[in-house]
């Protein structure tokens, strides 16, 4: 799906293309674990696949079914040519939309970025993760992945100003470390058969508002696949304290590793960012 | 021996714990930070009017005379979510 994200949905023309829209989605192991309205859609759509690599279904504005398609999607016939395939993929999109009558918005809203978020107007009320990856052979995470994770008590705790200093393990941080891994692993569950690590965590100075701390050390990650992925890097973050109360204001962070892609290494680089500020 | 009035010593306010600056290294990983953010045009594929679940989706439908594109898809061996990217 990473190609479907990165070269298909995020080319510039099917992005206007799907302007007019509201865009949700829905994603399981499979079509039994749909919940009742998604089954409702599906069940209408008439679609027959019982394993969907990925299906678009068109509703109008009270929900009922206009038209759905299963979209061919195969990056090796366009030679990995992400242009090539975006193209190809903003014709299916009109095919679909193709002679659909759509309302038409008078004044439409500038586009702005909905990113993946967390509950909660407390500052910090959790982390973003924003993994970004370099330009590879085959054109792989094109689009970035993006994850937010609450800030829970136990990282608050662990997190506390180092005023003497001390270590920080990655079981600590393991919430957010869960994150750190590439999409698209074939043969994985989506989790980790380790995370190891430990970083040093000391005070940084100050000023006027704030306490600074930092926290940085190498953290290993091996994947649940079956050929266990593992890469390492160095994690490097950047704390903000409130003076008063020596309370936790922000994060900042950044991860850099090269992660494995069939024959490739392909170079990940994780930015940590505490939510809502 | 100089005698220190107990008049000024009394005066004297509570010293105010240093303030100083942010170290070199907070900096360095703050800059490293906004380096390693990806862009607005790098994030494009977030710039859809995306609705956090097909209920959310309806409701603003109906109140905006908008048309929903629901976008679905399985994964049998991994966690799946099209949204975050972790598919």
């Amino acid at each position: 799906m990473d190609h479907v994200r990165g070269s298909s949905l995020a080319w510039p023309d099917s992005l206007e293309t799907l302007r007019p829209f509201i865009v949700t989605w829905w994603s399981g192991r499979t079509i039994e674990d749909m919940p009742a309205d998604i089954a409702a859609v599906f069940s209408a759509s008439g679609i027959q696949h019982s394993h969907i690599n990925l299906a678009l279904v068109a509703l109008d504005s009270k929900g009922e079914v206009l038209r759905s398609t299963v979209p061919w999607v195969n990056p090796p016939s366009f030679g990995f040519d992400a242009e090539a395939q975006g193209r190809n993929f903003n014709a299916q999109l009109d095919e679909l939309l193709s002679g659909l009558k759509l309302p038409v918005a008078n004044n439409p809203a500038k586009p702005k970025l909905t990113l993946p978020d967390v509950a909660g107007k407390t500052q910090p009320s959790g982390v973003r993760i924003l993994l970004t990856f370099a330009e590879n052979r085959l054109n792989h995470y094109r689009t970035p992945i993006v994850e937010a994770v609450a800030l829970t008590d136990a990282l608050r705790k662990s997190l506390r100003y180092p005023a003497v200093g001390g270590t920080l393990t990655a079981a600590q941080l393991k919430p957010w470390l869960e994150q750190i891994y590439p999409a698209a692993i074939m043969d994985g569950q989506g989790g980790f058969q380790k995370i190891a690590g430990k970083l040093e965590f000391k005070a940084a100075g100050s000023d006027s508002t704030y306490h600074y701390a930092v926290a940085e050390g190498d953290v290993q990650f091996v994947l649940d696949n079956a050929n266990g992925s593992s890469y390492h890097g160095t994690l490097s973050i950047a704390l903000k304290y409130r003076r008063s109360d020596k309370g936790l204001f922000s994060v900042r962070g950044v991860f850099e590793a090269d992660v494995p892609k069939g024959p490739e290494w392909i170079h990940m680089t994780a930015a940590l960012e505490s939510l809502p500020k | 021996m100089a005698i220190f009035p107990l008049a000024l010593l009394l005066a004297t306010p509570a010293i105010e714990p240093q303030v100083t600056k942010p170290n070199a290294k907070v900096q360095e990983i703050e800059g490293r930070f906004k380096a390693a953010r990806p862009d607005e045009k790098r994030l494009a594929f977030y710039s859809l009017d995306w609705a956090m679940s097909l209920t959310e989706a309806k409701a603003r439908a109906k109140n905006e005379n908008r048309p929903i594109l629901l976008i679905l898809n399985t994964n049998i061996t991994a966690g799946t979510n099209f949204f975050s990217g972790h598919t």
